[in-house]
């Protein structure tokens, strides 16, 4: 338990975070740009990233916002395309016992897709490692700023977005990147086959809830094939 | 929507946001997990990502399916370096770059 060796899962977590940058600063500044086109103003589209950080809840509330929703509609809607945190939430409590209480409440605010997503493989693979806390900062710490300093550079220029850039597919191309090479068996490629298609096809059901339905039918269906397979 | 009352949503959007992250890093240790559930969640990034990912490419994130070549065609390629180099700098660049090219063709 040296601190040079927290100090190392700090870097490695920085170091596998890095390349993520490149989509999450593009992210940030269209979720400021957004904000700022919906009409809020410079510090009310700061507000959102840095308090709710959470970009895809951010871009579906302010869509409503734009067309005068009611606010219940738009917090149901945040809690329905945030409802994955839970999961994630659920899905990295097991790995840390051993971080204090106000550490896990840091953890929770910046807890995004892509900490979730390598903190996880990080811990998977590499147990031994120890210095968990260490390695989430790691990735986090770096996310957090870059989101936020899309977001500022994205309020700032309060330009029109230029759509024909298509920077909102560095989303998906993000997803790809991490989903991919982790699929390592048929049970994790079911639930990832079952979970896309089952999201597809519930894309006309409201408030996103096919995000909702397509996950659990990916987590049910990885399940239930890995009973078959593995007895 | 006004200042306060947006300041108030913004607020209250963040606070249900933490309240779902902070969930179980706080209350596991009281809850403890049935076998099943453990397994399942194994599988939650898998499932969570495809879901996130299939309808970002085949409908742009709109509510309706839009079947849009230079998307798919960028996604494709997407897949297999993400499969072949597992590098997230590779995927993004020659996929952005494929996006473009697409749809500057099409």
């Amino acid at each position: 338990m040296s601190e040079s060796s927290a100090r190392g899962e700090f870097f490695a977590g920085v170091r596998d975070i890095a390349p993520m940058m490149l989509a999450v600063g593009p992210f940030g500044a269209v979720a400021g740009l957004a904000a700022v086109a919906s009409g809020l103003n410079f510090a009310e589209a700061v507000a959102l990233s840095a308090l709710i950080n959470a970009g895809s809840a951010q871009l579906a509330a302010l869509a409503l916002i734009g067309v005068g929703a009611p606010v219940l509609v738009i917090l149901a809607t945040t809690f329905f395309v945030n409802l994955r945190y839970l999961m994630y939430s659920m899905a990295l409590a097991p790995y840390l016992g051993g971080v204090k209480k106000r550490w896990r409440l840091v953890m929770a605010h910046v807890l995004f897709d892509q900490t979730f997503a390598f903190a996880t493989q990080r811990y998977a693979q590499w147990p031994q490692a120890g210095h968990r806390l260490a390695y989430f900062m790691g990735v986090a710490s770096p996310l957090f700023l870059t989101w936020i300093s899309g977001t500022i550079v994205g309020a700032a220029l309060g330009a029109q977005v230029p759509e024909g850039w298509s920077l909102d597919f560095a989303i998906p191309l993000t997803f790809l990147a991490l989903l991919m090479p982790a699929i390592k068996d048929r049970p994790g490629a079911i639930a990832a086959v079952v979970g896309g298609v089952v999201a597809l096809a519930g894309i006309p059901l409201p408030y996103n809830l096919g995000l909702i339905v397509g996950a659990l039918a990916g987590v049910v269906a990885g399940v239930l094939a890995e009973s078959r397979w593995r007895v | 929507m006004s200042g306060p009352q947006l300041w108030l949503t913004i607020a209250a959007m963040a606070l249900l946001s933490y309240a779902l992250r902070v969930s179980f890093l706080l209350l596991h240790e009281r809850l403890g997990f049935p076998p099943v559930v453990r397994r399942a969640l194994r599988y939650v990034p898998y499932a969570v990502l495809a879901a996130l990912l299939l309808p970002a490419v085949f409908a742009g994130g709109e509510e309706a399916f839009a079947i849009e070549l230079p998307r798919i065609g960028a996604a494709l390629l997407g897949a297999l370096i993400a499969l072949r180099t597992g590098s997230v700098i590779l995927t993004l660049s020659l996929g952005m770059l494929t996006l473009w090219v697409g749809q500057w063709f099409l």
